[in-house]
């Protein structure tokens, strides 16, 4: 897991310090698997058609 | 500094609900809630001129596209925030503007509390009407249509125009390589199957201009500071990802403000001209890899990590010369650094502080243990749902959750954020109007604030043309004195009228 993440309050210097510093983290391939079979639990059986129905109008 | 994020929108169940009528819904239901104004103080419009154009001339306003003309208000959901922020309906889409902070670490911070809004907002429609919004953090619906995600940076108004297209083109064409959200499909309407390193990128076709929705270009012109115009320009940056990694914001944020500075400071005297900027910036999009090489000018040719190892060592110096005691520019160059080597690295490496990387992580993972040839669409689904907020379904959460990415603030902090503005600046005062004097508040604006005071005949108009000034420590005590000493004790702060 990565080492530390922010918990709660004002973001005060020593805090957005350590924070900034530890972005790093370890890769563990089981991590990504667990996901991948959420992805395959969970997401829409039809994704062409989920993927065909998403229109959006233009924006800036 | 500031991000506008629109959001993508529909309804769960009824893709083709009208998306302006779903995204009012949506900014009303938050408003009856949380902001403590019957009959919502207005939106002020009177000092916004979106057709200034920052080479010095107006656009005509019968010659303008009607998307242009962002300052008619045409009875939909327009309001300010407790937090300084304002959410409104913009071209069908939700759009929330952060309160100006000064530092990249408090924009993402008040960017992200955007995302809870607009969430927390889908939740009191569901519990009211069954039906469920959903919200999309991202900016292309992969058949032709973009929604933006707006960066503004105060400049001072004595740097020259040029300089900033000078320097910052060649930036903004590279900078997709360490804060792109990553994309699947490639070509305005997804037409060609494959991966690219940002949302946005296909959606540009012009160098410099003032459209944001047509002919989109890599510098805007948009001149309108909604500050005193004799001190400050507001540069309106549209060329950047929605992002749902704080890191990869903070980076967009941080680097580009430092960037900033050094051209303010006349530091630059390296150009990195690039021959066509436009196609550079899509070659550069397309190639995941990071080995694509693009002309300069002068004729030699380099990568987009080349061209952002060269602003990156500039920059280290000009920190060194000018700020090497101040820390948060110090780890923000450390973060900007590291980034880069991993990415020539190994660019996988860097999936902790580079979205487009995650993303890719996670489609490769899918694609090797199902055998998907990029056309599959559900990769486009899984693009998709990397940018749908609700937390139970979004993907770049989940990478969090088990660690393979990383968030700067927590949940608590961006509640906090929802509720209150930035403490350094005018946001402070329009905020804190919203939240103590709903019943005296008649409109505001991001630089002005026309109160109704019992002891005053006329309305009293408050002009905040210094975005600095405002904070906390300058307008406590005002706020906490009584009404009828307000005009006066505010005049010592604004210009009030």
């Amino acid at each position: 897991m990565m080492s530390g993440q922010i918990n709660s309050g004002p973001p005060r210097k020593d805090e957005e310090s350590s924070e900034v510093d530890s972005i790093q983290v370890s890769k563990q391939s089981h991590d990504v698997d667990d996901i991948l079979a959420e992805i395959d639990a969970t997401l829409e059986t039809n994704a062409a058609a989920f993927v065909n129905s998403f229109v959006q109008k233009g924006g800036q | 500094m500031g991000i506008e994020t629109e959001y993508g929108i529909s309804l769960q169940g009824s893709p083709a609900a009208n998306p302006m009528i779903l995204a009012n819904q949506l900014i009303n239901a938050y408003l009856e809630k949380f902001v403590p104004i019957n009959d919502h103080a207005r939106w002020d419009y009177d000092q916004e001129s979106p057709l200034r154009d920052a080479r010095g001339f107006d656009l005509a306003r019968k010659l303008a596209d009607p998307s242009l003309l962002t300052n008619e208000d045409f009875g939909l959901a327009n309001a300010i925030l407790r937090n300084g922020a304002r959410l409104y309906v913009d071209h069908a889409h939700p759009e929330y503007s952060a309160p100006e902070t000064i530092t990249p670490f408090d924009a993402v911070k008040w960017e992200r509390a955007g995302d809870l809004i607009v969430s927390t907002a889908s939740d009191l429609v569901y519990e009211r009407t069954g039906e469920r919004i959903l919200l999309y953090k991202n900016n292309t619906d992969g058949k032709g249509a973009s929604y933006g995600c707006h960066e503004n940076y105060l400049v001072s108004r004595s740097t020259p125009f040029a300089h900033l297209v000078r320097y910052l083109t060649p930036f903004f064409v590279s900078r997709q390589i360490i804060c792109g959200a990553g994309r699947v499909g490639i070509g305005q309407n997804s037409e060609i199957p494959g991966f690219q390193l940002s949302q946005r990128s296909d959606f540009f076709e012009a160098e410099v201009g003032l459209e944001t929705t047509m002919k989109r270009p890599i510098i805007n012109t948009r001149d309108e500071p909604h500050a005193d115009p004799q001190k400050f320009r507001r540069l309106h940056v549209i060329i950047g990802d929605s992002n749902m990694s704080e890191v990869s914001s903070y980076l967009k944020l941080g680097t580009t403000a430092i960037i900033l500075s050094m051209i303010e400071d006349g530091f630059f005297t390296e150009d990195l001209a690039l021959k066509s900027p436009v196609s550079a910036l899509r070659a550069i999009s397309h190639d995941a890899s990071l080995k694509m090489r693009v002309l300069l000018r002068d004729g030699r040719s380099v990568t987009g990590l080349e061209i952002q190892r060269r602003y990156f060592e500039l920059a280290t110096d000009y920190v060194a010369q000018r700020c090497s005691d101040h820390e948060p520019t110090v780890l923000l160059m450390s973060l900007w650094g590291q980034t880069l080597t991993q990415l020539e690295t190994d660019p996988t490496t860097a999936i902790a502080s580079v979205e487009w990387v995650a993303k890719q992580y996670l489609l490769s993972s899918y694609r090797d243990r199902n055998q998907s040839p990029w056309a599959d669409p559900k990769l486009a689904l899984i693009d998709l749902q990397w940018a749908e907020l609700r937390s139970d379904n979004n993907l770049f959460a989940r990478l969090v959750e088990r660690g393979l990415a990383a968030n700067l603030h927590g949940a608590e902090s961006l509640s906090e954020a929802t509720q209150l503005p930035p403490s350094q600046t005018r946001a402070w005062f329009r905020g804190e109007c919203v939240s103590r004097l709903p019943a005296h508040l008649v409109s505001a604006s991001w630089d002005s604030v026309v109160l109704d005071l019992p002891d005053s005949t006329d309305l009293i108009r408050i002009k905040m043309s210094d975005p600095y000034l405002g904070g906390r420590e300058q307008t406590e005590v005002a706020l906490s004195g009584s009404l009828s000493d307000l005009p006066m004790t505010l005049a010592d702060i604004f210009e009030v009228t």
